[in-house]
C-alpha cells in the first residue's frame, strides 16, 4: 500500500521545483533543485527535489502515493514519454517509467502549461471558469488551454504555441528561426537583450550611466532587473516593458477572440515581476476595450490576471494529476472519466 | 463530482446507450445487433432493447440479412435517413436560403429570397414567411428548425445577441419561431454551422477541424475534440476582429486594422472600387482574365488570411483547415497565397501535415450545419466515436456531464 502524500514537479530549463501535498490538500513541503549538471536522462534533480520536499514535510519515500510531472515540451502522456523537450535536450525519454522505478509509485507526465491550465480548473482562484488559458512567460512563451473543462492539446499535442506567432515581421530573429515572434519582444532573454541594446545605444550618444542606475550597476541585465528598473521609473526599462506588454496584450487578445476564454492567467518567471509586468498589458487591453464593443464584451476587465508569484501552477497541476492516478473508485466514462485515465489507472492498479 | 440518485443515473445511462447505438448505426449501418454490441461495448440485451425503441420511433429499420458467420445470417439494421425532415435556414448577407433536409443532409427542397434592405423587422418577417413556405413542403414528421446566421449568437437560448448586417440586437429568434411553429429551434453562427456541416456530413470526420468563413466578415467555426466549441460567451472564432494593422482602416466593430479590413471579400472589393470593379463576379472574372492589379489585391488579402491561419494552427494545433465563403470564389491564386504564407509563418512542426483546402463549392454549408446542430441535439446522435476523441480531455479537471454531450 502506498502513502497518502502526492508530489507535483515543475521541470524548467534551469530548475526542478517539487511540491508535496497531503490528502487534505495542504502543502506540506517544497524544494527546488538546479537542473545543471544532470546526466543525459536528467532525472537526478527531479528525484532530489521530490526527496527534499518530502524531507521538508517530515516524510520519506514510503509516505508518497503518486507523482505528477510537468515538462516544457511535447509529451506522449499516455505512454508517459517526453517526445521532445528542446530546452532540456530530451528526446523519447520514458520519464514516467524512470521516476516510477525510482519511487515505486505511479507517475504521470504532461506538458507543463497544459498541466498548469488543467490544474487550475476547479481551483478557487479561477472562480468556476470552464474555459481558460494559463500563459507562461519566461524563457519562452506558451499557453495551456482548457476549453469547456477539457484540456485541449490539438492533433499532435502542440496547441497553445502563441510565443512563435509573428508580432513584428521586421523584428529580431527568434530561436525558432522566424523573425519577430512574440518571444523576441516579450520573453525573458529578449527583454534583457533589448534593454542591454537600448542602454548601450543611449550610453553611446552620451547619456551618463547614472541616468540609468539600476541598469548600469551590478550584474548583467536580466528581465527581472528591467522590471525593477521600470518600477523605479527608468525610461529605457519602461519603454522595453511597454513594448513587451503591448505585444503580449495583442497575443492575449487574439487568444481570447479565437477561443472566447473566461480567464487568462499569466505565470512563469517574467510574469513573477508582478505589477510592472501586468500594467502595460492592462493599459493596452483598456485601449482596445474603449475602441471596440466586441473586445469589451469578450475581454472584460479582470479577465486577464497574473498569478501570485508563489502560486507554482505547474507543480499544482502535477499534484492534481498525481491525485487522479491514485483515485480508488473505478473509472466510469459516464462520470466524466476520460479514456486516458481509464488506461492510466488500469496499468497502475 | 455531483451525487446522483440511482434513478437519474439509470435514465442517463439509458439515454447515453441510445445515443451511442443510434450514432453507431448512423456511421456504420447497415450493421447487425451483434456487431453493434461489439462496437459499443454494450450487452446484446441492452442493444436489443435500445434497437426496439429506435425501430418503434422509425429512426432505424431492418434491411435484410448480412452474410452468415456460421449460424443464422444476422438481420442488418440501417439508419432511416428519411424518417424525419429538418428545416434549415441560412440567413446570409444578401440572400436568405431555406431548405427541407433529410437526416443524411440531402436537400429535398430549397427556397431563396433576396434581402436588399437592412430593416430588422422586415428581415424577421422574411424568416417567418420562409419557414411557413418550407413547412408546407415537408412530407415527413418535422424534427425542428436549425438556423445559421452571421453575428454573435447565444446558442443555448437561440438569441441573436448582435447581428449588425440584419440590424438584430438581442433578438430571441429561437423563442419567437418556437412559439410560432411549436417546433424545437436551434440558432448558431454561420461559421460554426459550416464547421458542423463539414464535421457531420463532410465524409471524413476529423477530431479537430477549423472552418474559416471569409465573406463580408471573417469568422471561424471550431470543432475541437469532436465537438463544436463555442467559447465562454459564444464568441469563439471571432478572428475577423483580431488586429493586424494597428494604424489601418476603420472596422465596423469600432477599431482600426482588424483582419476583416484587409482580408475579407468586402476589403478586396473596397480596394478594387477605384479600379471600376464593385461586384464579386466582376472581380473573379478580372482575376481569371489576368488583370494584374486584381491579382495583387487578391494575393495580398490571401497573405493576410494566411497569417491568421498560421495563428490558428499555432494556438489550436488543428491539422484540417477548410476555407469557405465568397472569397473562396477567387480560387487557386487566393488559396496559394493563403497556403504559402501559412507555411512561411507557422512553425514547421505545426504546419507539417496540415491540410488547407477550399470547402465544397455548394451554397448549402450553413443550411446543412444548422440542420446538423438540430439533428445532433434533438436525436442526441453521438458522432464523436473517434478512437482518440476521449483523449483530448486527458488531464483536464472533473467534467460533470460534458462527456455525455453529443458532438454538437
Ligand atoms: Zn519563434
Ligand atoms: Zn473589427
Amino acid at each position: 500500500m502506498t502513502g497518502s502524500l502526492v508530489a507535483g514537479v515543475d521541470i524548467g530549463g534551469t530548475k526542478a521545483a517539487a511540491l508535496v501535498v497531503d490528502e487534505a490538500g495542504e502543502t506540506r513541503g517544497r524544494a527546488v533543485e538546479p537542473m545543471a549538471g544532470r546526466s543525459a536522462t536528467g532525472i537526478e534533480p527531479i528525484v532530489a527535489a521530490v526527496r527534499a520536499a518530502l524531507e521538508a514535510a517530515g516524510a520519506g519515500d514510503g509516505d508518497l502515493g503518486a507523482i505528477g510531472v510537468g515538462v516544457p515540451g511535447r509529451i506522449d502522456s499516455v505512454a508517459g514519454t517526453v517526445s521532445l523537450a528542446t530546452n532540456l535536450g530530451w528526446h523519447e525519454l520514458p520519464l514516467a517509467r524512470l521516476i516510477r522505478n525510482e519511487f515505486g509509485v505511479p507517475c504521470g507526465v504532461a506538458n507543463d502549461v497544459g498541466l498548469a491550465a488543467s490544474g487550475l480548473i476547479g481551483h478557487e482562484i479561477v472562480r468556476g471558469a470552464r474555459s481558460l488559458a494559463y500563459v507562461a512567460v519566461g524563457t519562452g512563451i506558451g499557453a495551456g488551454l482548457v476549453l469547456d473543462g477539457r484540456l485541449h492539446q490539438g492533433d499532435r499535442g502542440l496547441a497553445g504555441e502563441i510565443g512563435h506567432a509573428i508580432a513584428d515581421p521586421d523584428g529580431a530573429v527568434c530561436r525558432c528561426g522566424q523573425r519577430g515572434c512574440v518571444e523576441t519582444v516579450a520573453s525573458g532573454p529578449f527583454i534583457a537583450r533589448r534593454a542591454a541594446a537600448a542602454l548601450a545605444a543611449a550610453l553611446a550618444t552620451g547619456t551618463p550611466p547614472d541616468a540609468h542606475p539600476l541598469l548600469t550597476s551590478g550584474p548583467p541585465i536580466t528581465a527581472k532587473t528591467v522590471y525593477e528598473a521600470a518600477a523605479a521609473g527608468d525610461t529605457i526599462a519602461l519603454a522595453i516593458a511597454h513594448e513587451a506588454g503591448r505585444t503580449l496584450a495583442h497575443a492575449i487578445e487574439a487568444l481570447m477572440l479565437t477561443c472566447d476564454l473566461e480567464l487568462v492567467l499569466l505565470g512563469g518567471g517574467v510574469a513573477g515581476a508582478g505589477p510592472p509586468f501586468l500594467e502595460p498589458i492592462t493599459a493596452e487591453l483598456d485601449r482596445a476595450r474603449s475602441a471596440s464593443a466586441l473586445v469589451a464584451l469578450m475581454i472584460p476587465p479582470g479577465s486577464v490576471r497574473v498569478l501570485p508569484e508563489q502560486f507554482d501552477a505547474v507543480a499544482r497541476g502535477g499534484v492534481a494529476l498525481a491525485r487522479r492516478l491514485i483515485r480508488t473508485d473505478p473509472p466510469n466514462p459516464l462520470h466524466g472519466d476520460t479514456e486516458e485515465e481509464v488506461v492510466a489507472r488500469a496499468s497502475w492498479t | 463530482m455531483i451525487e446522483r440518485s440511482g434513478k437519474a443515473t439509470h435514465q442517463e445511462t439509458r439515454a447515453h446507450n441510445s445515443r451511442l447505438v443510434l450514432g453507431t448505426i448512423y456511421d456504420r449501418g447497415p450493421i447487425s445487433r451483434a456487431a453493434l454490441a461489439r462496437s459499443t461495448g454494450l450487452t446484446r440485451t441492452t442493444v436489443s432493447d435500445v434497437v426496439s425503441d429506435l425501430i418503434r420511433d422509425g429512426l432505424t429499420r431492418e434491411v435484410g440479412r448480412g452474410p452468415s458467420t456460421g449460424g443464422k445470417a444476422p438481420i442488418l439494421l440501417a439508419f432511416a435517413d428519411d424518417a424525419r425532415h429538418l428545416v434549415g435556414l441560412d440567413l446570409g448577407e444578401s440572400v436568405f436560403r431555406g431548405a427541407i433536409v433529410d437526416l443524411r443532409g440531402e436537400i429535398c427542397s430549397a427556397i431563396e429570397v433576396a434581402v436588399d434592405d437592412r430593416d430588422g423587422n422586415q428581415a424577421l418577417e422574411r424568416v417567418f414567411s420562409l419557414v411557413d413556405q418550407l413547412l408546407a413542403r415537408a412530407d415527413r414528421p418535422i424534427l425542428g428548425i436549425g438556423i445559421g446566421t452571421a453575428g454573435l449568437i447565444d446558442t443555448t437560448i437561440g438569441t441573436v445577441l448582435e447581428a449588425v448586417n440584419l440590424d438584430w440586437h438581442g433578438l430571441p429568434l429561437g423563442a419567437l419561431l418556437q412559439a410560432r411553429t411549436g417546433l424545437p429551434v436551434y440558432v448558431t453562427n454561420d461559421s460554426r454551422a459550416t464547421a458542423l456541416a463539414e464535421h457531420v456530413f463532410g465524409g471524413q470526420r476529423a477530431s479537430n477541424l477549423v472552418v474559416v468563413k471569409v465573406g463580408e466578415g471573417i469568422g471561424a467555426g471550431l470543432i475541437l475534440g469532436g465537438r463544436l466549441f463555442q467559447g465562454d460567451g459564444f464568441g469563439a472564432g471571432e478572428i475577423g476582429h483580431t488586429t493586424v494593422r494597428p494604424d489601418g482602416d476603420a472596422c465596423r466593430c469600432g477599431r482600426l486594422g482588424c483582419l476583416e479590413t484587409v482580408a475579407s471579400t468586402r476589403a478586396i472589393l473596397g480596394q478594387l472600387a477605384s479600379h471600376g470593379i464593385s461586384r464579386l463576379p466582376d472581380a473573379v472574372a478580372a482575376l481569371e482574365a489576368g488583370d494584374p492589379l486584381v491579382r495583387d489585391v487578391v494575393v495580398a488579402a490571401g497573405r493576410q488570411l494566411g497569417l491568421a491561419v498560421a495563428w490558428l494552427i499555432g494556438v489550436l494545433n488543428v491539422e484540417r483547415i477548410v476555407l469557405v465563403g465568397s472569397a473562396a470564389e477567387f480560387g487557386e491564386p487566393w488559396l496559394s497565397a493563403v497556403r504559402e504564407t501559412m507555411w512561411a509563418s507557422a512553425l514547421g512542426l505545426l504546419a507539417d501535415g496540415t491540410t488547407l483546402e477550399i470547402g465544397r463549392p455548394h451554397a448549402d454549408g450553413v443550411v446543412l450545419g444548422a440542420t446538423a446542430l438540430l439533428m445532433t441535439r434533438e436525436l442526441g446522435l453521438n458522432l464523436t466515436g473517434l478512437p482518440d476523441a476521449g483523449l483530448e480531455g486527458a488531464v483536464a479537471g472533473e467534467s460533470e456531464s460534458d462527456d455525455l454531450e453529443i458532438s454538437a
